[in-house]
């Protein structure tokens, strides 16, 4: 028995089941709310099963994400959880960054096989992030259980962090509760912003360990501030994939928006309620499952063997 | 004497062959004679009535405005790994083909004659024009077909055309064509063509146009003509929307 609300996509060129899309986004959304990641990674290939094609299921996404991550980080801001000045330094990093991608990309594919480059990129990036987050949450969610020993000795610190330590511009940021140079999330802003691009992602599920690990920021901080970002960046992409490519559907963006900023309300307060290391043991299993549905991508014969131009 | 032979001789000709002529002929009408997309639209059933000669099967299609497809190529690197590789380009491929039939095709085909072989799916293979570097193409027609069949676009039905009586040598037919969801503003045709022995003896057609009225044209419209403006809107609502609900979850938190 199928549901008899349908609404048809101008410019998707389709009819779609309106509780389908609204589960869609709100099971999308949950998850965005919870690991502060876009859900581009997933909510794409879903819609392209759902019938959309994918240039315009990878646009539409980007612009219910403005929603979502609007919706999101009010909710982590008025839990104190956005790093603002943070934020603003990664994303005119994560700006520079996509930018030089973009050029990269164009070479890439000027030179061929840019797509086996891309998907390797994937596979790789996630499998070594998905792994690390994962064992390491592993082990402090083991420590936690044992017993709480307070070390004696101060740790050593390593080399990464001595390196951080001599930047210039050093700043606090005071809602991270981290001292370090500006140069470093601009840096980290930029590299992540060239995979993004690279990837044809938000960048999101990048971004997140990038602040865990590298810039020793707090979990739930990390959360509520890489929304922020994602919030500008896809701003960006809605924009500019509608002024070019004709490719951004409002009706479908609006309907995943419904659900998705329904689910990161939800998402938000779930994750508040997780520990630190219980978000990163699950983002982690995220990231893993991702990888290995890619690596099967990757490896199994695809049923037909010929694609559209564009997309993710 | 001979003259009046001769006169007699070329009437009777002449009567046989407009007799032939008659019987040798299809035509149709279509209901709806235009399809419009609302915003609640989700595919509809199109009525193609007629005739065609008694002795002969119906095959009637359902073909939209032929464009050119950009696409890659997947095939394996290093022995290994899937991935999208040469770039290929398909000319001339119509956006929907559906084949209707009262019959199964294979079975008609299998009484031999060459043009029914045309009508059919298969048939795209001499209308449509690849262009790909190098070769190794050989399949990709086949792929782009079960492409489009996958996507509903394309599909080859039988048992949705049904016959009334036949009267002077000809036989009323009915096909109900089920129209996707899956359909873009345009012009069709919507084609007859009777088959006697695999072969195509008479054809009729009619076209169809699809358009979008209400909400979808506007969109549309904005979308396409004022699409910077379009951009910004929808950022704009999207920001809204995404603080609305914000708010919302805030009051409701707050009691």
């Amino acid at each position: 028995m199928s549901i008899p609300l349908h609404l048809y996509l101008p410019i998707a060129g389709n009819s779609v089941n309106l509780l389908v899309i609204l589960c869609l986004g709100g099971g999308v959304g949950l998850l965005s709310g919870i690991f502060g990641v876009g859900g581009g990674f997933l909510m794409t290939p879903l819609l392209i099963m759902f019938g959309i094609p994918p240039t315009v299921a990878a646009a539409s996404d980007s612009n219910q994400i403005v929603g979502a991550s609007t919706s999101g980080t009010l909710a982590h801001f008025r839990l104190g959880n956005v790093d603002f000045k943070m934020g603003v330094l990664l994303l005119i990093g994560g700006v520079l960054g996509g930018t030089v991608g973009v050029q990269i990309i164009k070479v890439l594919r000027q030179l061929g096989n840019a797509d086996f480059l891309i998907n390797l990129t994937y596979v790789l990036m996630l499998g070594t992030i998905g792994s690390y987050m994962f064992a390491e949450s592993l082990q402090s969610m083991r420590k936690v259980k044992k017993e709480f020993r307070p070390t004696k000795k101060k740790k050593k610190d390593s080399a990464y962090a001595r390196a951080l330590k001599s930047l210039p511009w050093q700043m606090e940021f005071p809602r991270s509760g981290v001292r370090l140079s500006a140069l470093a999330p601009l840096v980290l802003g930029t590299l992540v912003g060239i995979l993004a691009a690279i990837m044809g992602v938000g960048g999101g599920f990048v971004m997140v360990p990038v602040m865990v690990y590298m810039l020793r920021m707090p979990m739930h901080v990390v959360v509520g501030t890489s929304l922020f970002q994602i919030l500008f960046t896809c701003m960006n992409v809605t924009i500019m994939q509608a002024w070019q490519n004709h490719t951004v559907d409002f009706i479908l963006a609006l309907l995943l928006l419904i659900g998705s900023s329904i689910g990161a309300q939800l998402g938000a307060k779930l994750g508040k309620k997780l520990r630190g290391d219980q978000l990163k043991i699950l983002l982690a299993s995220l990231v893993l499952i991702v990888m290995f549905k890619m690596l099967y991508e990757l490896l199994a014969r695809p049923e037909v063997l010929l694609a559209y131009v564009g997309g993710h | 004497m001979k003259i009046g032979y001769f006169i007699l001789f070329a009437a009777f000709c002449l009567f046989t062959v407009s007799a032939g002529a008659a019987q040798d002929s299809a035509r149709m009408t279509i209901e709806p004679r235009a399809i419009d997309i609302g915003a609640l639209y989700n595919g509809t059933t199109l009525t193609a009535t007629g005739s065609v000669p008694a002795d002969s099967e119906a095959v009637v299609r359902f073909i939209g405005t032929s464009c050119d497809l950009h696409m890659k190529e997947k095939g394996k690197v290093g022995g290994v790994m899937w991935m999208n590789l040469e770039s290929i380009t398909f000319k001339g491929v119509p956006n929907i083909c559906l084949v209707s039939s009262a019959v199964d095709l294979n079975r008609l085909e299998a009484d031999g004659g060459v043009t029914l072989g045309v009508l059919r799916l298969s048939g795209l293979k001499k209308s449509i024009e690849i262009e790909a570097k190098g070769g190794g193409h050989e399949n990709a027609f086949e792929e782009l077909l079960k492409l489009k069949q996958k996507e509903g676009l394309y599909r080859e039905m039988f048992g949705n055309i049904s016959y009334a009586s036949a009267v002077d040598g000809q036989k009323t037919f009915s096909a109900k064509i089920p129209i996707p969801s899956r359909l873009i503003p345009g012009a069709y045709t919507v084609e007859v063509d009777a088959i006697r022995n695999g072969e195509v003896i008479a054809r009729a057609e009619q076209p169809l146009t699809v358009n979008l009225v209400g909400f979808p044209a506007l969109l549309a419209q904005l979308a396409f003509g004022h699409s910077a403006l379009y951009g910004i809107l929808a950022t704009l609502i999207a920001l809204l929307a995404g603080l609305g609900i914000g708010l919302i979850f805030q009051s409701r938190g707050a009691h």
